[in-house]
């Protein structure tokens, strides 16, 4: 070890050390003096966004069911395993039925206006909903003829925890008539059992 | 004029505020996204009109047609292939309506409806069709509760109170892995 010492000595002539430390000074006043110039990079800031970005599609990729809860659609609590299915999804709030994101018809107090069944209010079948599930049957049957598949009358209702029996059931029947005849009904999974209140 | 152009190129835009902001909402979407996972339950065509199945000759292969209606007072049971009340070790109700599992304290009795769903399946083992009905204004949560109930079979038979049944685990068939059916198949009724 102190051979090595000794043969490194002469690469260090007398009055070198001096003028070297002397040029990491000027160097490392200017090295400073850049760094306060340049400011902050944005190459973590880059990263963390593209994470965020990878992260966002991915979540948009894997979820066939893409629910925002508010007050008018909270949905209840299951201890169900089953994931969902991309399917047509008729989605019932407290304040209408929604069907792609158009709303067919309103609700209010937990029921559809009898003008929307015919005048007649025990009547089960809800007109708009009817024929907008026609024409979405109807698309569905025309792309399983294209690739040679079956229509197979898949649908989930996503409905507030505080619909209705009868407005669930009136719901069924339409989508009964427009030739939907499975049905899946949305909820949250992680629930206890039983547990309503 | 010439000073301020000086103080202008020294300036730089900050970003440690937007990048703050940025692993501020990093744990916020992580977090929002994946609380509510989403699943759904199965259910078959809803049948429309009395529950109660139309008379058969063979008494032997009837059905059981085993209702659970969901009303304001609690849970009626009804079953027209057998008698409900043999099955439940009930004594018979002056109305006839079938057995009624009244509410505890404002609140629908889980802990007995799961006893008597377990009673029923074991006097008919082949059975999986439950009819589920409800008065009109019943809320939607109350079915799904049902529901999820009525699925699967718990390690026990009956539970003390709603705590236990809380946390019952799911009783496994003797493979381990297959969970035991009690009534998988609902279908929703609706009398007119």
């Amino acid at each position: 070890m102190s051979e090595e010492l000794q043969n490194q000595a002469p690469l260090n002539p007398n009055g070198a050390e001096g003028e070297e430390e002397e040029g990491f000074k000027k160097e490392r006043k200017k090295g400073r003096f850049d760094e306060a110039k340049s400011g902050v990079t944005i190459n973590s800031l880059m990263d963390a966004m593209f994470i965020i970005l990878v992260f966002l599609l991915m979540n948009f990729a894997v979820d066939p069911l893409k629910i925002e809860q508010s007050e008018d659609l909270h949905l209840p609590a299951s201890t169900t395993k089953v994931n969902p299915e991309a399917t047509a999804a008729v989605t019932v709030t407290a304040a209408g039925i929604v069907l792609n994101d158009k709303i067919v018809v309103p609700v209010k107090d937990g029921a559809v206006d009898k003008t929307h069944k015919g005048g007649d209010e025990q009547s089960m079948q809800i007109q708009p909903l009817f024929d907008a599930l026609s024409e979405e049957a109807g698309r569905q049957e025309n792309v399983a003829r294209l690739i040679n598949g079956k229509f197979e009358g898949l649908l989930t209702i996503i409905a507030h925890e505080e619909t209705p029996y009868r407005l669930i059931t009136e719901v069924l029947y339409t989508a009964g008539q427009a030739k939907f005849q499975k049905f899946k009904f949305a909820v949250v999974q992680g629930g206890l059992r039983a547990n309503v209140k | 004029m010439g000073k301020a152009k000086f103080v202008e190129a020294e300036g730089d835009l900050s970003l440690v505020p937007i990048m703050n902001c940025v692993m501020c909402l990093i744990p916020a979407v992580l977090a929002g996204s994946a609380q509510v996972a989403i699943g759904v339950i199965n259910v078959n065509a809803p049948k429309f009109g009395s529950s109660a199945a139309a008379p058969t000759e063979d008494n032997d292969n009837k059905p059981l047609n085993f209702t659970v209606a969901i009303g304001e007072d609690g849970f009626r049971l009804t079953a027209s292939g057998d008698d409900i009340y043999e099955m439940l070790k009930m004594a018979p109700t002056e109305d006839g309506a079938g057995p009624l599992i009244p509410k505890k304290n404002d609140a629908y009795d889980f802990v007995e409806l799961y006893s008597k769903l377990v009673m029923v399946k074991k006097a008919h083992t082949n059975e999986s069709v439950l009819n589920l009905t409800a008065g009109a204004k019943i809320p939607f949560k109350y079915v799904t509760a049902v529901m999820d109930l009525a699925r699967l079979q718990l390690t026990e038979d009956s539970y003390a109170d709603l705590d236990q049944l809380h946390n019952a685990d799911i009783k496994y068939e003797s493979d381990n892995t297959t969970p035991v059916l009690l009534w998988p198949d609902v279908v929703f009724a609706l009398a007119q």
